[in-house]
């Protein structure tokens, strides 16, 4: 290879990217989970004299945040009837009106007006709107920056999943969290550094492809944590070698296992002799990661856990919460899974669906913002709360409140890890159709959540393919500054 | 209402300052870095993109290819603008990342205020070479690259070595003054070769005739003889069809909201196990996957005994490998996004190079210009979309070919059956002839439909009742007026290819709904879909039955005695089916006209009629029917449906230049041709491509690319497939980036020896096994993995191949050895995928839970991992955790990772844990003594001889876990069993 050392140019070999991540970001990360003979084969430095993944001190002087929690409100929540608040909208109920919007039915000129089923207030000291879905969420509008001008790519569940997840419409890229993991690595060694937790109706449509590592290693995907039985696959040792007999075994492969790495010059083989005792360890850490029963009552009132219609989602809450506390660096909770009304995917009765998944949501993530600040954990905690897109002003039927699907404007909040509080940014049109003042693209809610991590979005790269992929493509994309602390 | 105008008027508040603004602009000094550091890179002295250059004001006036980029009238909209705007993403510039507020601003004022440029000195802009990257291109002739020159000959003349690997291998070692390692002990070179030529360990006999061998034969006799078996071995085909369906991103199904079948993809890989197997020339192995569609026409010579049959088209299905979305958000781009996926893939897997990269911009470090790029393209532009250029759920089928097996010696191929099916109608037509005036005379003009089935978005609604109903329901005089209606299509979600309107459970259900007459048809044709018997009925008449189910739709010609039923007016047609278990469903529809072997049908329904002939001629027909019958029903060989390559016709359509890679954004248009860089001669494209014959259903350029590949192109690609065999034998390529030769990958470190193994395949016609034979053989595949001290202190990484370097078992390798030693596994050869047991929270995590995954009998789910069915958005645990890679892109090199999940997943998951439990079984089942069943489990997981130690810690394990942890005997032999798959002599190769 030449010896060019130009940053922000599209191609560095992949020798000289895992460089400068040994340089730029954590060492943890690749180190800890690529084979050594891919490191020797990869990374020596230009001169040979020394692999720069090994030992370097994690640097980060602008991260904010330590952890990351993506609320995805699955199936696309809508806009006007939520945040984005539209006085306009709710006069021209059931008016024909020219409106160009973007659906699952193609594209349409207008159609017939759905005014907000909902009444909006102002909370807090900002006076943000919040619409009567989030009673409780709406007391904490003045720790939450609302962005009104999201716009997405596509406004198909399938692309639009891997659009927000992923950053592009094409199947086969890293998401987010293996992004992140990527350029950090984990603080915790015995924990996932990404974690997946499902709505217990099922998985989104895409399965695996929303939470997949793509073209990085496959230890980089997310690992789907579940709130029933073991929370991760195969970390219960079966019934014949719980207790005693594991350990017996366990000792017994170090034994064989140091007999035949002592024989030989490779250095990986030490390093599954450590993964078994790694795998023992969270055999323990993950069971108490997920363990509620040291949660005091005030916690399960405050997240709603013992009500029935909350306790799934205060359940997820409440666990995100303990893993940030233990040092997990992504964690995406669903809100909805499988199809139709199990997910706010509203095309046909409007009250029904989101009011079912606002009741579910609106009382654990008042809970987990709350709670994340009496701890002090809500600085240096990223909570991020949106779908895959938003929902149009007009009918999807003839009859009916349902609404399709819009990536035209949408709305998502943020919170704490840095981000201002009280504030919105952007603006849809009158009638919430459209993204029309500060338009944010998806890109750029990816660029905020690397940046807050005290990553440069424009920098983070992986080498695949004769090109620098990044997360925010080769477009680039900045920060949303307005909301930035 | 609110007024379309109100709208517009606030998306126009962001348009910014009022038109016709004067401001004062901001000091040249500032614009000047800007320009400078923005945009010479690709507006530069050497580098002129839309012929727009950045060097004096003169030639920023004079603009680019579409005139000035300031308005002097009308400085608000200039394109320099507007091209900072971002407001369209096709135009934005620098096309890479967009520039940061202040800067635009700074260019916004100057453009408003005139775009002042001075005239002298301070108006020449730097050097663009201070601000362009060195490629380590640009300074020399673009073609002085290792991997695009002719192939070197140089063979360094060391008589002492006789093989010309460990000659080349010898002379780079004594360079850098390394040492070499002896070789192996040949219990690890046993188990080496067979895991790389058939991933499987030995088995006992074959080690024990291996050694015997060598003790008969001597060992190199011994080795040559077990390298020609393990080639010959059909296991071979299944590991080395693993390594390219990774570089041809294999998996069967399309990926996004549905995740569709790709229906009988699993052929393609039957192919390729096949074609590996009988050591299918590389050239011709290329040529069948990029082109097998176009040989019948464009290169008969390349038949094999004039017949075509169905492999090379089947291989064809490499090009509907790819993840589809059926309901992309913006089509056009779609589609471009397919052919891209096709054009990055076959650039990267047969010429190493990442092409890709010039898609949006020209290479930036290869001498490959976007021109190229959709030059490259053109070659495969003309081929049908994955959808038939089409999208939608239903689609996804423009490219199906009917074709079918290779006929059994009690078969006879469908085309002979046809012909002898033809003589028969052709005996029939006669008869025909006599029928005239009463059957053809009054045919039918065209298929009038009379009830349309659930496909038709006009299909009518039908009365029904679950379970049993009276005698005379299907006559046309019965009250169903208490029965509930629906839209047809009854059934359960999730039959296959169902349209599912009404949920039906129950075993029987009866149906009816009616159509009006004007005047009677002369035949009748029935659509269904039955699952299980169906009985049809018109005007409470029975005319149709059948038994069973069946999977899609099909058609029947009705008898006469259906005709014969109708009445003008309304008329009653009545479906009764039954179900006993599995998925149900059931549909018809019903038209007027003839099915295809309308010659037949014809003198079918007038004999059955007895109307229009008389007796004698009726018999006579009849035997003829008779036997016409017969021979229609003779065995002929399975036929299916097969994803292929098709193309639109001889002529493609005219390929532009896609401006930032956005099929909205189209430049000029560009010839067929491989990148310039790879042509042999100035200037002329390549592969030349002949005419299309005027009747041709392809351009043939497909064919002409792989004919190049043999021949002009041969040094390339036949340096890509010598490195990536060197790769699979040896743990890495001689060149370290098997995906990527282009400057941006690491340059070979043995660059002759790359080189002659290149030539050394083509002078062996490119056979594989021939080249498996020639690596092989050479003592450097037979060294040992152990360290040297002088290895280890100056050349870690082995560059110089002192040892053998050590590896981990891939996870299709892991899981197919632990059947293999339990003695569990399926060695089935070919056919459909299989669905090992998921656990039910993995199948938890897909958006139908339920139809997530198959449920293969325990046989087939112990079946090699190459035929475990690939589904894009739910894949295996194991294999994943064991870095099998993602199946949406091309992968040239898997990455090795360590992690502790493995650990959970082969010490704790099921499937390790129930095959130690077999494994367990087996060893207690051959003896008594707890000794030997040490002895014997050591050595067939191993491979190699227990010794006395092992048995004595083996044994201690066990004795522990009876009396610490009370196991009995046989839980304690589980254990051990667990304990030698979790070995790391069991994961790693020497």
């Amino acid at each position: 290879m030449t010896d060019r050392h130009k940053p922000d140019f599209c191609g560095r070999t992949r020798r000289e990217f895992l460089w400068e991540a040994g340089n730029g970001f954590g060492s943890v990360a690749l180190a800890g989970m690529l084979g050594s003979s891919y490191l020797r084969g990869q990374t020596t430095s230009a001169n040979g004299a020394h692999n720069p993944l090994l030992g370097q001190p994690v640097h980060r002087p602008k991260a904010k945040a330590k952890s990351v929690i993506f609320l995805f409100m699955y199936g696309g929540p809508s806009q006007v009837d939520t945040f984005d608040y539209k006085p306009e909208l709710f006069r021209y109920d059931g008016k024909t009106i020219d409106v160009p919007t973007f659906g699952r039915q193609g594209k349409r000129k207008g159609g017939r007006i759905v005014g907000p089923k909902w009444r909006f207030h102002r909370y807090g000291e900002c006076g943000q709107w919040v619409s009567d879905l989030f009673p409780n969420l709406a007391h904490c509008v003045d720790d939450m920056a609302f962005v009104h001008s999201f716009y997405a790519e596509s406004p198909i569940h399938g692309s639009g999943l891997l659009n927000m997840n992923c950053g592009r419409l094409i199947s086969g890229h890293p998401s987010i969290g293996s992004w992140v993991n990527y350029g950090l690595g984990s603080d915790n060694q015995d924990l996932p550094g990404y974690v997946v937790m499902l709505d217990d109706k099922g998985g989104p449509i895409n399965g695996a492809k929303n939470w997949t590592s793509g073209y990085m290693p496959a230890s980089l995907q997310g690992v789907q944590l579940r709130t029933k039985g073991a929370p991760i696959l195969d970390l219960q040792p079966p019934a014949e070698l719980r207790d005693g007999p594991q350990r017996a075994l366990l000792d017994h492969l170090a034994q064989e296992n140091a007999a035949h790495a002592a024989q030989r010059a490779n250095p990986d083989l030490e390093g599954r002799i450590r993964q078994f005792e790694l795998a023992y360890r969270m055999q323990a850490a993950a069971p108490e990661a997920v363990d509620l029963a040291q949660e005091p009552q005030s916690i399960r009132d405050l997240y709603g856990l013992d009500d029935p219609r909350t306790h799934q989602y205060a359940k997820k809450c409440i666990l995100a919460r303990r893993l940030v506390e233990r040092g997990v660096r992504y964690i995406q909770v669903y809100s909805g899974g499988g199809h139709n009304d199990d997910n706010w995917d509203a095309h046909g009765d409007l009250v029904f669906n989101h009011t079912r998944h606002a009741g579910r949501t609106d009382r654990p993530i008042a809970g987990l913002l709350t709670d994340l600040k009496q701890r002090g954990l809500l600085d240096e905690t990223l909570v991020v709360w949106g779908g895959e897109f938003g929902r149009q002003p007009t009918a999807e039927y003839a009859k009916g409140t349902g609404r399709d699907h819009n990536s035209w404007g949408f709305t998502m909040w943020l919170a704490g890890g840095g981000i201002k509080g009280g504030v919105a940014v952007g603006e849809t049109d009158e009638l919430g159709s459209k993204a029309v003042r500060d338009r944010f693209h998806v890109r750029n809610l990816h660029a905020t959540i690397l940046h807050q991590l005290g990553l440069d979005p424009n920098d983070l790269s992986f080498f695949f393919n004769g090109l620098d992929q990044k997360l925010v493509g080769v477009e680039g994309a900045e920060p949303i500054h307005q909301i930035i602390a | 209402m609110m007024t379309r105008s109100a709208i517009v008027a606030v998306t126009l508040g962001l348009l910014g300052p009022v038109r016709g603004q004067q401001t004062e602009p901001p000091p040249w000094a500032e614009v000047r870095t800007i320009l400078e550091q923005r945009c010479l890179e690709c507006h530069g002295r050497d580098r002129v993109k839309s012929e727009f250059r950045l060097a004096t004001a003169e030639t920023f006036r004079r603009g680019g290819a579409r005139g000035p980029v300031v308005d002097a009238q009308n400085p608000e909209r200039s394109r320099l603008l507007e091209v900072i705007s971002y407001r369209d993403p096709d135009l934005a510039m620098p096309p890479t990342r967009q520039l940061p507020e202040a800067e635009r601003a700074t260019l916004r004022a100057w453009v408003l205020g005139g775009a002042p440029w001075p005239e002298d000195e301070p108006g020449r802009l730097a050097d663009p070479h201070a601000f362009t990257e060195d490629h380590g291109a640009k300074d020399q002739n673009p073609r002085d690259w290792w991997a695009y020159r002719p192939l070197s000959a140089d063979d360094p003349a060391d008589r002492s070595e006789p093989h010309a690997i460990d000659r080349f291998l010898g002379r780079e070692r004594d360079r850098r003054g390394l040492g070499v390692t002896a070789q192996a002990d040949p219990v690890v070179l046993l188990r080496r070769a067979t895991y790389d030529l058939t991933g499987l360990p030995p088995s006992r006999e074959e080690s024990d005739a291996f050694h015997a061998a060598i003790a008969r034969d001597g060992f190199d006799a011994a080795w040559a003889t077990l390298v020609d078996r393990l080639l010959e071995s059909p296991r071979y085909g299944e590991h080395w069809a693993r390594h390219w369906l990774d570089l041809v991103r294999f998996a069967e199904t399309n990926g996004y909201e549905r995740d569709g079948t790709k229906k009988n993809i699993w052929r393609y890989r039957d192919w390729v196990i096949r074609a590996l197997n009988e050591d299918m020339p590389y050239d011709r192995f290329a040529l069948e996957q990029l082109a097998g569609d176009e040989i019948a026409e464009h290169a008969p010579e390349l038949l094999d005994h004039g017949v075509l049959g169905s492999g090379p088209l089947i291989a064809t299905g490499y090009y509907r490998l790819p993840v589809w979305d059926d309901e992309p958000a913006d089509r056009k781009q779609a589609l471009a996004d397919e052919l891209a996926d096709v054009v990055d893939t076959t650039a990267q897997v047969f010429l190493a190079s990442s092409v890709g990269c010039a898609r949006c911009h020209d290479h930036k470090a290869d001498p490959i210009s976007q021109k190229d790029y959709f030059a490259f393209t053109a070659l495969f532009n003309n081929v049908v979309s994955y959808g038939g250029d089409g999208f939608g759920q239903a689609r996804g089928g423009g490219m199906v070919r009917n074709l079918a097996d290779e006929p059994r010696h009690d078969q006879i191929p469908v085309a002979e059956r046809n012909r002898r099916v033809a003589a028969i109608d052709k005996q029939l037509e006669p008869f025909l002839a006599a029928l005239r005036g009463a059957v053809d005379a009054s045919k039918d003009p065209d298929s009038i439909t009379l009830v349309a089935d659930a496909r038709d978005e006009n299909s009518p609604n039908w009365k029904y009742k679950q379970g049993g109903a009276p005698n005379r329901w299907p006559s046309p005089g019965f009250d169903d007026s208490k029965w509930k209606s629906a839209r047809g299509g009854f059934g359960t979600k999730g039959t296959p290819g169902a349209i599912v309107n009404q949920l039906w459970r129950g075993r029987r259900i009866n149906l009816r709904t009616r159509f009006a007459l004007t005047k009677i048809p002369k035949s009748l044709v029935l659509t269904f879909y039955h699952d299980e018997d169906i009985e049809v009925f018109l005007n409470g008449t029975p005319v149709f039955s059948r038994k069973h189910y069946r999977v899609d739709y099909t058609e029947v010609q009705l008898p006469q005695a259906a005709v014969d039923a109708l009445v003008v007016g309304s008329n009653v047609v009545a479906v009764s089916c039954r179900q006993t278990g599995g998925g149900q469903y059931v549909d018809v529809g019903l038209r007027t006209g003839w099915l295809d072997d309308e010659i037949a049908a014809r003198v079918r329904l007038g004999v059955e009629g007895e109307r229009w002939i008389g007796d004698e001629r009726a018999a006579e027909a009849r035997a003829l029917l008779a036997k016409r019958d017969h021979t229609r029903n003779l065995p002929v060989p399975n036929a299916y449906p097969a994803l292929t390559a098709r193309e639109r016709g001889r002529t493609a359509k005219p390929q532009h230049v896609m401006l930032r890679g956005s099929a909205h954004a189209l430049g000029d248009v560009v010839d067929a041709s491989v990148p310039v860089v790879l042509c042999s001669t100035d200037g002329a494209p390549e592969p030349s491509v002949p005419e299309p014959a005027a009747d041709a259903t392809s351009t043939g350029r497909r064919l002409a690319f792989a004919r190049w590949l043999a021949a002009d192109g041969a040094a390339v690609s036949s340096r890509v497939m010598a490195n990536r065999l060197w790769q699979f034998h040896f743990g890495r390529g001689l060149c370290r980036t098997p995906g990527d030769f282009g400057r941006f990958g690491e340059k070979p470190t043995h660059p002759e020896l790359l080189d002659h193994l290149a030539q050394a395949f083509i002078d062996r016609a490119w056979s594989l096994k021939a080249m498996h034979r020639y690596l092989m053989t050479s003592a450097a595949y037979r060294m040992a993995s152990t360290g040297r001290d002088d290895g280890l202190a100056k050349d870690p990484r082995n560059d110089a191949y002192w040892r053998f370097d050590p590896r981990r078992l891939s996870a299709e390798e892991f899981r197919d050895s632990v059947l293999a030693v339990s003695g569990e596994l399926n060695n089935k050869l070919y056919g459909p995928s299989v669905y090992p047991p998921l656990p039910q929270e993995v199948r938890a995590t897909a958006s139908r839970p339920g139809a997530a995954w198959g449920n293969s009998a325990p046989q087939d789910a112990a079946r090699r991992s190459v035929y475990v069915f690939v589904k894009r958005s739910l894949r295996m645990p194991l294999f994943e955790a064991l870095d099998q890679p993602d199946p949406d892109l091309p992968c040239s090199e898997r990455f090795e990772t360590n992690v502790p999940t493995q650990a959970l997943m082969t010490m704790n998951g099921e499937f390790v844990r129930d095959q130690a439990a077999s494994f367990a079984a087996s060893l207690a089942e051959a003896t008594d003594s707890r000794r030997d069943r040490i002895r014997l489990g050591v050595e067939r997981a191993l491979g190699r001889t227990c010794s006395e130690g092992d048995i004595a810690r083996h044994d201690a394990f066990m004795a522990r876990l009876r009396t610490e942890h009370s196991m009995d005997e046989r839980a304690a032999l589980s254990l051990f069993c667990l304990a030698l798959f979790n070995l790391n002599e069991f994961l790693w190769l020497d």
